[in-house]
């Protein structure tokens, strides 16, 4: 056997075994076409990350459930960014809606924002308000269970990465943070 | 193939027992609204793609996360695909990228070598035929390419594109891709000697 068979008949054989199927469950479908129903949507019915303080978005959950019928939105839980062992415990339910809590100490902002995969990283769509403690900003936000990225801007110009969350850095070095939302399996955080 | 899927009211897949549709048909319907002709495509392309993608990334959970962006890339983009008829390579680029984006933005941080064999075991499925300690050991060697090598060995010999196809995939030239392709054999040749009998 000349040294060119020999080598071809090695590469297959390692071939042969990475070219073993790997099949996808019907989940992985459903959240895909979730996330193009929610795109193909009109703008008026698709969810979108809003900011108010936690008690008014309490109490829009609670009129929500009321509008179940008019779509496949549902609202779970909330979940706090950064706090793993709560984001880990909320169930993963195909069109579920998980309400998150985004905290930031910044005593000295003037005006906080957050910015994210979710929002499109726009700097006016949702802004944190001052919470009852002093100089800590929140905002809750509605959010589709898998991976999202987002930072925090401080008066309009400082780009802060959650302090309290898992940060990753872009091809370019900017720091941004990770939340998984609606997963079980502690090693997707 | 596997048959086409249609979403039913509950929100159930359900196979289509139609004729398959041409990819060219599914993608102008989708253009125009149709949403379960995006399914169908969903369908058609998710096995292949989560398969390059597992294997590039190592991981089934990032591959899923790369695999959803990725289509949800696609229906977005929709308009761009400039011949319908030849989706599943537009789509085949889009993989490519969100891979390599995936991944650059993972970076150190968590850059691995998966040295776990459970970890390993789960990254190949149980179901498969070939034996558990063979895979682990290949995909072992296959995450210690680079990723440039990694990605040219797994669309020549796995994905089985021609080069030309390789070209069009990932934006590198011909010469370039032999190359790489070249010298991933050459060491997985020298990772694997003795593990893998041929």
């Amino acid at each position: 056997m000349t040294d060119r068979m020999h080598d071809d008949r090695f590469i297959e054989r390692v071939a042969e075994v990475l070219r073993e199927p790997e099949v996808l469950d019907v989940e992985f479908e459903r959240r895909v076409m979730a996330s193009v129903e929610a795109e193909a949507m009109p703008w008026w019915s698709r969810a979108r990350s809003i900011s108010m303080t936690p008690r008014r978005m309490l109490a829009l959950a609670a009129a929500f459930a009321g509008f179940m019928v008019l779509g496949t939105l549902g609202i779970s839980r909330t979940v706090t960014a950064g706090d793993r062992t709560a984001a880990v415990a909320a169930a993963a339910v195909p069109d579920t809606v998980f309400l998150v809590r985004f905290v930031l100490a910044a005593p000295t902002a003037q005006r906080v924002s957050l910015v994210g995969d979710f929002n499109g990283w726009s700097r006016g769509a949702t802004l944190l308000e001052p919470s009852g403690d002093a100089g800590v900003w929140t905002a809750a936000v509605p959010l589709r269970a898998g991976r999202h990225e987002y930072a925090f801007v401080v008066d309009g110009e400082h780009w802060v990465a959650d302090p309290s969350a898992l940060r990753m850095r872009d091809e370019f070095g900017t720091e941004s943070s990770v939340i998984r939302v609606g997963s079980s399996r502690p090693s997707d955080i | 193939m596997p048959p086409d899927v249609t979403r039913g009211t509950s929100g159930a897949v359900i196979p289509d027992m139609r004729e398959p549709q041409a990819d060219g048909v599914l993608v102008r319907a989708a253009r125009r609204g149709d949403v379960q002709a995006f399914a169908a495509l969903v369908h058609r392309y998710r096995d292949r793609h989560v398969r390059f993608a597992i294997r590039m990334l190592g991981s089934r959970d990032d591959a899923e996360d790369v695999l959803q962006s990725v289509f949800l890339r696609a229906y977005r983009n929709l308009g761009a695909c400039e011949e319908p008829e030849r989706f599943g390579a537009w789509l085949h680029r889009i993989v490519v990228n969100e891979c390599r984006t995936f991944a650059t933005r993972r970076g150190a941080r968590e850059l691995k070598l998966v040295r776990d064999e459970a970890v390993l075991a789960a990254t190949i499925e149980p179901t498969l035929e070939s034996d558990p300690a063979l895979r682990a050991e290949i995909q072992r060697a296959l995450a210690r390419l680079p990723a440039d090598l990694r990605e040219a060995f797994l669309l020549k010999h796995v994905e089985d594109l021609s080069y030309d196809e390789m070209a069009e995939a990932t934006g590198a030239g011909v010469s370039a891709l032999k190359m790489r392709v070249k010298r991933a054999c050459e060491q997985l040749r020298q990772q694997l000697e003795g593990v893998v009998h041929d």
